[in-house]
């Protein structure tokens, strides 16, 4: 992180800004697919269905 | 004060703007569920024989509703009737490996006028997941038959059975349902008396999130499609665990390849025929004439769920084929005893009748060799079963005029 962060300090103003926004934009989207699969598995039941012929 | 190292810290972030990262966790939440929407709406399983052990419940797979209708929409032409199959293990095919699949040979003896898709699961009600389905296509696919099937005054639940409940309260959430008074008035009275306040607004978040955001369609996309991320007990070691549920065929054990001679194993006689005595024993009485009757309370309590269980204006195209025991156990009843199982079975397909469904009954003529167990068909039990079914079916769809308009001719 902290080499990112400089690498990024090291580029022109312009660029800087373009790359900040493009970092935060894909993290928020990262975010968002981890949100959503969190939701995915709190809706699971955490035992599975147990088949038993009747 | 304490904070503000830390904050500046994160304002000096090169990485990282607030705003630009809450647009960017929106348009992700709004790109996963448009995905979802996509995919599940399309379908997506491109071989289908039915909802086997890997992608069902069993393995912590729980089919969402619009990748259900996703495998009917990938199968039936407008100008086909489709046939619906739910129910149970017995019309899922316990026993019947894919290519001797009872739903094959319904399909093979109806021809190409009809489409058949098997969507029944096992230990399922003839009112869950394929009963939702089919209500929920109704207008998409109004020649439609549902075939499910269900033991004798076996109660046809309006909340259907765990684990396939939470099909119902997707498409209730969903508004997909119609609506239908006495269905209504039955599911709002087991909400309150089975559910805490907690436990509803868990379930009415949950659903809330899902009808927006879609993520259990998007992640049973990923992991029939790419990578499964739920260990289970079919498949509970790395690497196959997460394994695309795709790479898994249908791998239903075949009862043929048992030898009949040790299908029926004697430890397990007592307790068989205690079951299949029960069928009848607990739902009639001896009358005043010594004959058998069916309990007032038994027929009263069935007319009412039964009414309930799926709207008036479907109930004409459904067919509810109630299972017998296979006639290595009835046999063994007394002549009285089978009087009253024959009695029980009789006035069952009255009620359903009565209560505008249409029902038959089938295995009282099977061989010993058509059953796997005491209840499941083996292919060739499947095979007898389809030929009455596809009998049945036709008969619905001629009454119902569905190959009058716009299909081809029978």
């Amino acid at each position: 992180m902290n080499i990112l962060n400089s690498l990024i300090k090291g580029l022109p103003p312009a660029y800087q800004r373009m790359a900040t926004h493009a970092s935060s934009f894909l993290m928020g989207l990262a975010a968002a697919v981890l949100f959503s699969y969190v939701l995915y598995r709190l809706g699971l039941p955490s035992k599975p269905f147990i088949y038993v012929a009747f | 004060m304490s904070n503000a190292p830390e904050t500046a810290c994160f304002e000096r972030s090169a990485l990282f703007r607030p705003r630009t990262f809450l647009i960017g966790f929106l348009c992700g939440l709004f790109v996963c569920s448009a995905v979802a929407r996509f995919v599940a709406h399309r379908g997506y399983h491109d071989v289908f024989t039915r909802f086997h052990i890997f992608i069902s419940p069993d393995s912590q797979y729980y089919p969402t509703l619009d990748e259900m209708c996703g495998v009917v929409r990938m199968r039936c032409r407008s100008d086909q009737v489709l046939v619906i199959v739910g129910g149970n293990s017995i019309f899922h095919g316990v026993g019947q490996p894919a290519d001797k699949l009872w739903t094959k040979e319904l399909q093979r003896q109806l021809g190409d006028q009809y489409v058949v898709v098997n969507l029944a699961f096992r230990g399922a009600f003839c009112t869950d997941g394929a009963a939702v389905v089919a209500e929920v296509l109704r207008k998409e696919y109004p020649r439609q038959i549902y075939v499910a099937n269900a033991g004798p005054f076996a109660s046809p639940e309006p909340v259907g059975s765990q684990p396939y409940r939470y099909l119902i309260w997707e498409a209730r959430s969903r508004g997909l349902l119609e609506s239908f008074a006495p269905r209504d008035e039955v599911i709002g009275d087991f909400r309150s008396d089975n559910y805490s306040w907690g436990q509803l607004f868990d379930l009415w978040s949950l659903e809330t999130l899902d009808r927006a955001l879609r993520f259990r369609d998007l992640w049973n996309w990923v992991g029939y499609r790419y990578f499964f991320t739920i260990q289970n007990p079919y498949t509970p070691h790395l690497p196959e665990a997460v394994w695309p549920r795709e790479d898994f065929p249908d791998r239903e054990d075949d009862f043929e390849d048992i030898p009949f001679s040790t299908r029926f194993l004697p430890q397990y006689q007592d307790a068989e025929m205690r079951i299949v005595r029960g069928f009848s024993s607990v739902n009639c009485f001896r009358d005043h004439q010594g004959n058998w009757r069916t309990r007032p309370i038994v027929l009263k309590d069935f007319d009412r769920t039964a009414k309930a269980a799926i709207p008036d204006d479907l109930k004409a195209r459904t067919l509810i084929m109630l299972s017998r025991n296979c006639p290595l156990y009835l046999r063994q009843l007394s002549a009285d005893e089978m009087l009253r199982e024959n009695r029980v079975y009789s006035d069952c397909i009255r009620s359903w009748r009565a209560a505008g469904y249409e029902s038959a009954d089938y295995g009282a003529d099977y061989d010993d060799s058509d059953f796997g167990d005491r209840t499941h068909l083996t292919a060739t039990g499947g095979r007898k079963l389809a030929l009455q079914v596809a009998s049945e079916v036709r008969g619905i769809a001629g009454r119902l005029g569905y190959l009058k308009d716009g299909a081809p001719a029978p």
